[in-house]
C-alpha cells in the first residue's frame, strides 16, 4: 500500500495559498449533489406541470390537448432513450424510430390478434426492443461517430422499407382498428380511450423511465458510459470495457424506445410505417438537443416543445418543418447546452466562470 | 518475496510496415524495483511500453506477466491482472472533476454488484479517492475540472488515476514530461515512495531523473536492448556513452 507520508513530503506549492484547506473530496461531492438537486427540481416542475395540465384538461372535458399531450409524452419516452445514448454515451443514433416503430407494431399485433391486454402489449413492445436492440447494437457499436449514426440510420431505413412492403402488416396503410384497451391497475380500471386516465398512465410510465435512467446514470456503470463520450480509448487502461458498456446502453435504450412505441397504438388506434421513418428518429434527437443532452430532464421538455410547437404552427401553415428547423438552429446557437443545461448553469453558476 | 521477474519479454518484436520499431527484445523487469527505459528518440521506448501494456500486439515474441503468458491479451484483462499505466500526453476526462476522474478509476476494484448501486454509496471507493487526493496533493483542486488544472497537476493526476486500481506494476510513460524543475523534483520524490511498495516501470527522457530514481536502467537503441544494469553500470558503459549519453 502506498504510504500516506508521501503527502507530507510533497511540498505544498502555490496552491497552498489559495485559501483554507478544503476537506478532501467534500467540495466535489457537494457540487455533484447540487447538480442533482437542480435537475431534480426541473423534473419535479415537469411532472407537476404535466399533472396540473391533465387535471385542467379533465375539468374542461378536453380530448384534443390531452391526447396531444399523451403523444408528446410517448415521444418524450423515445427522447429519453436517445438521450441515454447521445447525452451520456456520446452515441448519435439516427435510427431509434426502428425500435419505437417495432414496439408499436408488436403492440398493435398483440392487441388486435392476440388479446387486448395492456400488460402483454407493453411487455411485447419492450421485448421486441430488447431483441432488436441486441442484434442492432452488436452491429452498430463496432462503428464510431458518424459511422455509428449512419449504421443506425441504415438499419431503420431497411426495416421501415420491409414493413412498408409487407402486405401482411398492412403495407403502406399500416394496421388500423386497434381495439380500445381496458387497463386494470389493481385499484382502478381505466380504458385507453379515456384521455385523462391514459395521459396520467403514460405520465407515470415516463416518470418511471426517467427515474430508472437517472438512477442508472448515477451508478458506476453510468459513469463509465459518460466517460466513453469523453475519452473512450482510456477506459480499457482503467479496466473497463467500452464495447460491453455501449452494448448494454444500446439494449436498454432500445427497450425504452420499444416500450414507448408500444403505447402509441393504444392512443391513436393505428400504426403506420411512418413511425419508423427518419423524421421520428431525428425528432427525438432534436428534442434531446434543444432540451439539453445528457440531462435526461431536458429531453422531456424538448419533446413537449416539439410536439406542441408543431401542432400549433401546423394549424397556421403546412410548412411547419421550416419553423421547427429554424427553432432548432436558434436553440443550438443561443442555448448550446439546451434548455436544461442553461437552467443548470443559471442556478449553479457555470464552473468555467469560477477560479 | 518471489524472485521471479514480474514481467519478462522474450524475443519481442513489432514491425510497422518495413520498420522494426521493437526488434528482438528479451528483458526481465524485477519485482518491487524501479526500472527505467531510456533511449534516443525513435529507439522504441514507447512502442515497447505499448506492447507490454497491451495497447499493441507484437508481431512475434512473448510477454510473461507474473508467470503467465499474456501475449496479445487485451488491455482490460492485463489491468485486471494488476498492470496499470499512465500516458505521456495527459489522457484523462477533462470535463470531469479531479474527484470524478479518480472515482471512476477507483471503482474498478468494487465487486460487480456495486456497479448497479449509486456511485455515492461506496465508502471504500471514497476512502481510496481521498487517500489519492492527499497523496498527490490534489485536495485543493478536487472539485475543479481536470482540464482546468495546471500542467504539473494534470501530470500528477495522470499518475494518481493509474494508481487508483492498486496495481502490482505501475508503468509511467514520461511522467515528468513538460514539468517545471520544481514539479519534477516533487514527482521524483513521489515515484520513489511508490517504488517502495510496487514495481514501477518508467519511460523517461530526463537522464538525471532516471539515474537518480532507478534501481535498474534499460537502454534501447533502434528497437534493441543496448544495455541493462544499475545506473552506475549504465554510466560506465561505453556503448551507451556513444549511442546516447552525450557521446557524438
Amino acid at each position: 500500500m502506498p504510504d500516506p507520508l508521501v503527502a507530507a513530503e510533497v511540498t505544498r506549492g502555490a496552491r497552498g495559498t489559495r485559501g483554507a484547506h478544503i476537506g478532501l473530496a467534500k467540495v466535489a461531492i457537494d457540487r455533484e449533489n447540487e447538480e442533482q438537486r437542480v435537475v431534480g427540481c426541473l423534473a419535479a416542475v415537469f411532472f407537476l406541470a404535466a399533472l396540473l395540465f391533465a387535471i385542467y384538461g379533465w375539468q374542461q372535458g378536453d380530448t384534443f390537448f390531452l391526447r396531444l399531450g399523451t403523444e408528446a409524452l410517448i415521444y418524450a419516452g423515445l427522447a429519453l432513450s436517445v438521450d441515454l445514448l447521445l447525452g451520456h454515451g456520446g452515441l448519435l443514433s439516427l435510427g431509434h424510430a426502428l425500435f419505437f416503430g417495432l414496439g408499436a407494431y408488436v403492440s398493435a399485433l398483440i392487441l388486435k390478434d392476440v388479446s387486448p391486454s395492456f400488460w402483454l402489449a407493453i411487455a411485447g413492445g419492450t421485448l421486441s426492443g430488447l431483441l432488436a436492440g441486441t442484434v442492432g447494437g452488436i452491429i452498430a457499436i463496432r462503428a464510431r461517430g458518424v459511422y455509428f449514426a449512419l449504421i443506425t440510420f441504415g438499419m431503420a431505413q431497411v426495416v421501415a422499407k420491409i414493413i412498408y412492403n409487407t402486405q401482411e402488416l398492412g403495407a403502406s396503410d399500416g394496421i388500423i382498428g386497434i381495439p380500445i384497451v381496458p387497463i386494470s391497475l389493481g385499484i382502478v380500471d381505466i380504458r385507453s380511450d379515456d384521455p385523462f386516465a391514459f395521459f396520467t398512465l403514460t405520465l407515470v410510465i415516463v416518470a418511471a423511465i426517467y427515474v430508472l435512467l437517472s438512477y442508472a446514470t448515477r451508478t458506476p456503470y453510468g459513469r463509465v458510459l459518460s466517460a466513453i463520450r469523453v475519452n473512450e480509448s482510456r477506459l480499457p487502461f482503467l479496466g473497463y470495457s467500452p464495447a460491453y458498456t455501449k452494448l448494454g446502453a444500446f439494449v436498454i435504450s432500445s427497450m425504452i424506445a420499444g416500450l414507448s412505441g408500444s403505447l402509441y397504438p393504444m392512443l391513436r388506434g393505428f400504426v403506420s410505417p411512418e413511425l419508423m421513418y427518419f423524421e421520428v428518429s431525428t425528432n427525438a434527437v432534436i428534442a434531446v438537443v434543444i432540451g439539453g443532452a445528457g440531462t435526461l430532464v431536458g429531453p422531456l421538455f424538448g419533446a413537449m416543445a416539439l410536439v406542441f410547437g408543431k401542432s400549433v404552427v401546423g394549424s397556421y401553415t403546412e410548412h411547419h418543418l421550416i419553423v421547427v428547423g429554424v427553432f432548432f438552429m436558434a436553440s443550438v446557437i443561443f442555448l448550446p447546452q439546451g434548455f436544461a443545461g442553461f437552467v443548470k448553469d443559471r442556478f449553479m453558476g457555470s464552473q468555467d466562470d469560477r477560479s | 518475496m518471489n524472485d521471479t521477474p514480474i514481467i519478462s519479454t522474450q524475443n519481442l518484436s513489432i514491425s510497422f510496415g518495413g520498420l522494426k520499431a521493437v526488434d528482438d527484445v528479451t528483458l526481465d523487469i524485477e519485482r518491487g524495483r524501479i526500472t527505467s527505459v531510456i533511449g534516443p528518440n525513435g529507439a522504441g521506448k514507447s512502442t515497447l511500453f505499448n506492447l507490454v501494456s497491451g495497447a499493441l500486439a507484437p508481431t512475434s515474441g512473448r510477454i510473461i506477466l507474473d508467470g503467465d503468458d499474456v501475449t496479445g491479451m487485451p488491455t482490460r484483462k492485463l489491468q485486471a491482472r494488476g498492470l496499470a499505466r499512465s500516458f505521456q500526453i495527459t489522457n484523462l476526462f477533462p470535463g470531469s472533476t479531479v474527484f470524478e476522474n479518480l472515482r471512476l478509476a477507483a471503482h474498478i476494484l468494487e465487486p460487480g454488484v456495486r456497479g448497479f448501486l449509486p456511485v455515492s454509496s461506496s465508502p471504500a471507493t471514497l476512502a481510496r479517492v481521498e487517500k489519492l487526493l492527499s497523496q498527490f496533493n490534489l485536495e485543493s483542486v478536487a472539485a475543479d475540472r481536470a482540464g482546468h488544472l495546471s500542467h504539473g497537476e494534470q501530470r500528477r493526476l495522470e499518475i494518481a488515476v493509474a494508481l487508483a486500481c492498486e496495481p502490482k506494476v505501475l508503468m509511467l510513460d514520461e511522467p515528468t514530461q513538460g514539468m517545471s524543475h520544481v514539479d519534477t523534483q516533487e514527482t521524483s520524490v513521489l515515484i520513489r515512495k511508490l517504488g517502495e511498495n510496487l514495481t514501477v516501470v518508467i519511460v523517461e527522457h530526463d537522464i538525471d531523473l532516471v539515474m537518480d530514481l532507478s534501481d535498474c536502467v534499460v537502454v534501447l537503441a533502434q528497437g534493441r536492448v543496448l544495455a541493462q544494469g544499475t545506473p552506475q553500470q549504465i554510466r560506465g558503459n561505453a556503448d551507451v556513452q556513444t549511442a546516447y549519453l552525450g557521446g557524438h
